[in-house]
């Protein structure tokens, strides 16, 4: 999903000072968190249990709203847009990866892929349907096109779930806890896979983890703390040499 | 406190207040089965208590009673000849027992012709000298009885009117119920008037009864008089309805023996009570009707408690193998949710009984015209509580919803920690029981038709009504496998049609094929009762205006006007017939006479007609197809025809022979043929007029047929009669003259007043049915909350979530009337051709009303597509990112 000339030079993703606060208790989920996050980049959110990464994601994403601060997605203010409008950017530009991988129990796995192409109305028949091939083909499912989701690995779920993720080349992948519910063999496969897509296709992910061993493949690390962020660094690619 | 109560409190009435809409739709649905089934039984129980308790009033401490097998009386004769039982104690005395039309005070006029604003009161004849000893007569009340304790007839507000010296023993002088004074202010002095068969009557307040005692008997709508007086109105010179005796207990069996040598053929002796068994006996399979169609609301009912169980059970399986896994007992797990279902079913009971008690007025409403039209005329206005009838509809409210609950609750049982959190195991589960469920189903169809054929047991359809129920139960068991089978077919066709939403609202519902079957079979039952009945409904409406179009050849009816206002024994002097067929333009008039006779121990109608006439002009439409001329051409001497419905409860055919007691002694008549009728399930036997007038030594007429010659103005005719009637000797005579279409609209009217209860029924049955429904979506809907999450991050709009929810709704919506349709079109048939037929003995030709059916399931898809509405809402705003985390 190609962006204007003028949109490509600035970052994707800004997130300028926002804060979220839950309930009647005033509990601070967020403080003050400013991240900016360019095109092509593979930032992995990291910290403990609670440390606020999955509420960081649910705002970029729109599911949620911030209690202050501004977030920009590819030129818009995602704070301030309708839910109409939020629900259209997630469609169009955010693919999910989920710990728990969600796909549906009673589609099978092509038609699991081709959901966002079809409720986006995005391409014809036979378009959407190359298109869920090719995307299985890249993490290696095509063979799997009419199984049902009871019917594959927990390894082979979250590929279809990485599938369905980038079906309709979205500008950002988020993917929160990807190999928390993978065995460590698995659990490698995918997070190679996540490397390979964002090498291969400059795509952009945001990943929540709370493994070193996962986090350290992202070309970023932004390190949080009871809602604050504590560090932002930049990875060496040996880890990426030593895998490949 | 137990552990088991606190893990009740904390698992379950929390999740029940959480869920409170489905558990509101639940504990609505339970009610409305359990009021229906406890209004219709009040009003059916009313109708019988009051009948019983009137005849208990009337008769008092009588325990023989005297009556006539040939019809409404017995000659005083008999009197005299009991004499002799006075050596046993025996005591006795005379009753008229009779409708009478009461007109108003004596200054309402009415004119020949004209519509009378009436109704129809009980005359009471006794023998005020000769009663003393039957106490129960006289009341409790002290104002009517003085100190020998007989009938005194005092005034409460007399003591300074001149009319104080009026008595009983006034000529024209009666006493009247209290209710009927009342309603009509007469007071002690008072005049009034009524209409005896085609006469006026004025009558004297002597007094006014109170409310107990035999002021009691028909809620105080009586006309006590002296027997001679009674005889006088009824123009009855030396007869009596019946003779009421004392015996005591001891002498009791030999007075019995003596009378049945003392007593003549045509009297039987018999007891209080036999009236009433035989009053049983008549609205039996009416009662019955209206019950077995309050069950299939009950049952609907019980789809949904099986519904609400067997969702929460499966949406909180991963909970319970949590429980499980942490210890809980299985027996814990099962009460917990047994206690549920027990707090479900107390409410929906209790609100049911309650809701029960109010609708029970408006029931009796509805079906006191119907048993007082086709059975006996008790007044029906105030419903007869009995505690008995709470308690039973509350035990079949609890004891439904316990079985309803029963699977699901043993269903719980099996959930082990492990299997819990695998939501696909249950599902499979019910994907692999999906064939054997249809095995049975289809068993049960086997036996339900089986059933289909077998006769009725002592009159009662029992057979058919459990192939009914049979088939309701094999068709919802072939639900599952038919619903498995079209559900991915449907999502092929809902993908082309709707898109991608077409297809999640098909396949989830294939997802969760357990309960998507459930709520589709009590969709099913529902709808199936409403075509059920509309088919049945449509049908004999169509045979009975079928029937009335072919039989009712005659091109004008005259009748008395006592009969005219309600009162079916009014008659007419034969006379009329000759005066009738003198006036220009009418070609032929035939006088046709019916009464009450007891044959072989039921109530059925006697009738005699003029046979040459009918072989000339009627055109009764016969069983055997034989054209009505020249079956009437046969009726001659002792031949009669006989309606369906007594051939079918007596076993009767053309050929054989029926013998009955006439006064002149036991006759044998040929049945020379079978006919169709639709005025009385308790049968007609007609004989020929003047072999009636012969045996029963009665001249007058219920009514006259009249067919006009050809060109005849039937209004110049209709005029003409009307004044030759009033410009003969009997300018008094009161008559009603219709036309045959007159008399068409007022069968129609009566027909639809008949099954207006039936309607409400089966509005109340689909109404549960829906709510059925709603509830199904409901629990679709919480169960899908985590689908919609996923589909709203992927980025579904709410307005495609809530299209699933209404597409879901639409498809449950469609298969549910298209079975209840096919299952409807199976019920409707063993209405008609089993139940029906077996119960009330009519033939009726099937028709299916095809524009009916087509806008009640346009109706109901519509509705079920709203009733996504608030579903369609929860599952828009589903938006939880916790929803999607959880697993």
């Amino acid at each position: 999903m190609a962006s204007s000339p003028l949109l490509q030079a600035l970052p994707l993703l800004q997130i300028e000072s926002v804060a979220k606060i839950y309930g009647e208790h005033q509990v601070k989920a967020l403080s003050e968190v400013t991240i900016n996050i360019e095109r092509g980049e593979f930032v992995s959110l990291m910290g403990a249990s609670g440390c606020g990464k999955s509420t960081l994601l649910n705002l970029i994403a729109g599911l949620d709203n911030a209690s202050s601060g501004r977030i920009v997605f590819d030129g818009a203010d995602v704070t301030k847009l309708s839910d109409e409008a939020v629900t259209a950017l997630r469609a169009k530009k955010i693919g999910f990866v989920f710990q728990f991988f969600n796909l549906l129990s009673t589609l099978t796995v092509a038609e699991n892929v081709a959901l966002p192409l079809e409720l986006g109305g995005l391409g014809s028949a036979s378009e959407r349907k190359q298109r869920v091939v090719e995307m299985l083909k890249q993490v290696g499912m095509e063979s799997r096109l009419n199984f049902y989701p009871a019917q594959l690995s927990g390894g082979e779920m979250q590929r279809v779930a990485i599938a369905r993720a980038l079906v309709h080349k979205p500008e950002l992948i988020v993917a929160d806890e990807p190999t928390g519910n993978l065995d460590s063999e698995n659990g490698l496969k995918v997070l190679d896979l996540l490397k390979h897509l964002n090498k291969s296709l400059n795509q952009t992910i945001v990943m929540a983890t709370h493994s070193e061993e996962a986090g350290a493949i992202g070309d970023r690390i932004i390190r949080m703390k009871d809602g604050l962020v504590l560090s932002d660094s930049r990875v060496e690619h040996q880890v990426d040499e030593k895998r490949e | 406190m137990s552990f088991a109560f606190t893990l009740f409190v904390r698992f379950v009435v929390r999740d029940v207040r959480r869920n409170y809409i489905r558990t509101l739709l639940t504990v609505f649905g339970i009610a409305l089965g359990v009021s229906v089934y406890l209004a219709i039984s009040i009003a059916n129980n009313t109708a019988i208590s009051q009948f019983k308790q009137t005849v208990s009033q009337v008769s008092g401490k009588a325990n023989i009673e005297l009556m006539s097998l040939a019809g409404p009386s017995v000659s005083e004769n008999v009197l005299s000849d009991l004499a002799n039982l006075r050596a046993l104690g025996v005591k006795y005395t005379p009753i008229i027992d009779e409708h009478l039309v009461f007109l108003g005070k004596a200054d309402s006029q009415t004119e020949i012709n004209s519509q009378i604003n009436s109704e129809i009161v009980q005359l009471i004849g006794i023998d005020m000298l000769a009663d003393s000893d039957f106490k129960s007569y006289q009341s409790d009340a002290e104002d009517e009885t003085d100190d020998s304790g007989k009938i005194r007839a005092e005034d409460t507000d007399s003591k300074a009117d001149s009319a104080n010296n009026i008595s009983v023993f006034t000529p024209r002088a009666v006493l009247v119920g209290g209710k009927l004074a009342q309603r009509y202010g007469l007071k002690k002095g008072s005049e009034f008037t009524v209409i005896v068969n085609d006469q006026r009557e004025n009558l004297l307040v002597s007094g006014v009864l109170g409310t107990s005692g035999i002021g009691g008997a028909y809620s105080g709508n009586i006309v006590v008089a002296d027997i001679g007086l009674a005889q006088d109105i009824l123009k009855w010179p030396g007869k009596v309805s019946r003779i009421d005796l004392i015996a005591s207990d001891e002498a009791l069996p030999l007075v019995q023996e003596k009378l049945k040598e003392i007593v003549t053929n045509d009297v039987f002796v018999a007891t209080p009570d036999t009236r009433s068994e035989q009053a049983e006996k008549m609205v039996r399979s009416f009662e019955y009707n209206l019950l077995a169609l309050t069950f299939i609301a009950l049952m609907v009912g019980m789809f949904l408690i099986y519904n609400t169980m067997t969702i929460t059970i499966l949406r909180r399986r991963p909970e319970i193998g949590v429980l499980r896994a942490l210890g809980v007992s299985r027996g814990t797990v099962q009460s917990i949710f047994l206690w549920e279902a027990v707090c479900l079913g107390l409410m929906g009971t209790t609100l049911g009984v309650v809701m029960g008690a109010f609708m029970a007025d408006n029931a009796l409403k509805a079906v006191a015209q119907t048993f007082q039209y086709f059975y006996f005329k008790v007044p029906l206005e105030k419903i007869t509580v009995d505690p008995l009838q709470y308690a039973a509809a509350f035990a079949i409210g609890m004891g439904l919803t316990l079985i309803a609950a029963l699977p699901p609750l043993l269903e719980s049982t099996t959930v082990n920690p492990a299997e819990a959190t695998r939501r696909a195991s249950q599902e499979s589960k019910v994907r692999r029981s999906t064939l054997p469920l249809f095995l049975v189903g289809s068993f049960l169809l086997a036996l339900c038709y089986w059933c289909a054929l077998q006769p009725a047991l002592n009159g009662f359809p029992f057979f058919g009504y459990l192939a009914a129920l049979l088939a309701i139960m094999g068709t919802s068991f072939l639900v599952p496998l038919i619903l498995s089978k079209a559900l991915p077919a449907i999502a092929n066709i809902f993908a082309r049609i709707f898109g991608v939403e077409g297809r999640i609202a098909a396949v989830s519902l294939h997802g969760t094929l357990g309960r998507t079957a459930v709520a589709c079979a009590s969709l099913m039952i529902g709808i199936a009762m409403m075509v059920s009945l509309a088919i049945m409904i449509s049908s004999f409406r169509m045979t009975v205006t079928h029937w009335i179009d072919q039989s009712f050849e005659a091109d004008l009816w005259l009748q008395s006007q006592a009969r005219a206002a309600g009162n079916k024994f009014g008659r007419l002097q034969e006379d009329v017939i000759n005066r009738v067929s003198s006036v220009d333009g009418v070609a032929a008039a035939e006088g046709y006479v019916d009464r009450s006779i007891s044959y072989q121990g039921v109530n059925v109608f006697l009738a005699a007609a003029d046979f040459d006439v009918l072989t000339k002009y009627g055109n009764q439409l016969f069983l055997s197809g034989e054209p009505s001329h020249a079956v009437c051409a046969r009726v001659k001497g002792l031949h009669a025809i006989i309606s369906e419905p007594l051939a079918v409860r007596k076993n009767l055919k053309k050929g054989d022979t029926i013998e009955l007691d006439t006064p002149m002694g036991k006759r044998q008549f040929y049945v020379e043929d079978v006919f169709y009728d639709y005025t009385s399930d308790l049968g007609y036997i007609i004989i020929p007029r003047d072999v009636y007038k012969n045996l029963y030594s009665d001249s007058s007429i219920s009514n006259v047929a009249i067919y006009l010659q050809k060109g005849a103005d039937i209004e110049k005719v209709r005029q003409g009669i009307l004044s030759n009637l009033k410009s003969s000797a009997q300018s008094s005579s009161l008559v009603a003259l219709s036309s045959t279409s007159e008399l068409r609209k007022e069968a129609i009217r009566i027909f639809d007043r008949t099954f207006a209860i039936t309607y409400a029924l089966h509005t109340i049955a689909v109404t549960v049915a829906m709510l059925s429904i709603m509830n199904a979506l409901f629990a679709l809907t919480i169960e899908s909350r985590r689908e919609f999450a996923i589909l709203r991050y992927i980025g579904a709009k709410r307005t495609q979530l809530a299209k699933i929810v209404y597409l879901q709704a639409a498809i449950l919506g469609t298969c549910g009337n298209l079975g209840g349709i096919g299952l409807g079109y199976i019920l409707s048939l063993l209405l008609i051709h089993v139940i029906n037929k077996q119960s009330f003995g009519w033939s009726v030709q099937y028709f299916v009303p095809y524009d009916f059916i087509l806008q009640s399931s346009t109706l109901v898809i519509l509705t079920s597509v709203l009733s996504g509405i608030y579903p369609a809402r929860m599952a828009a705003s589903t938006l939880a990112p916790s929803v999607v985390r959880d697993e």
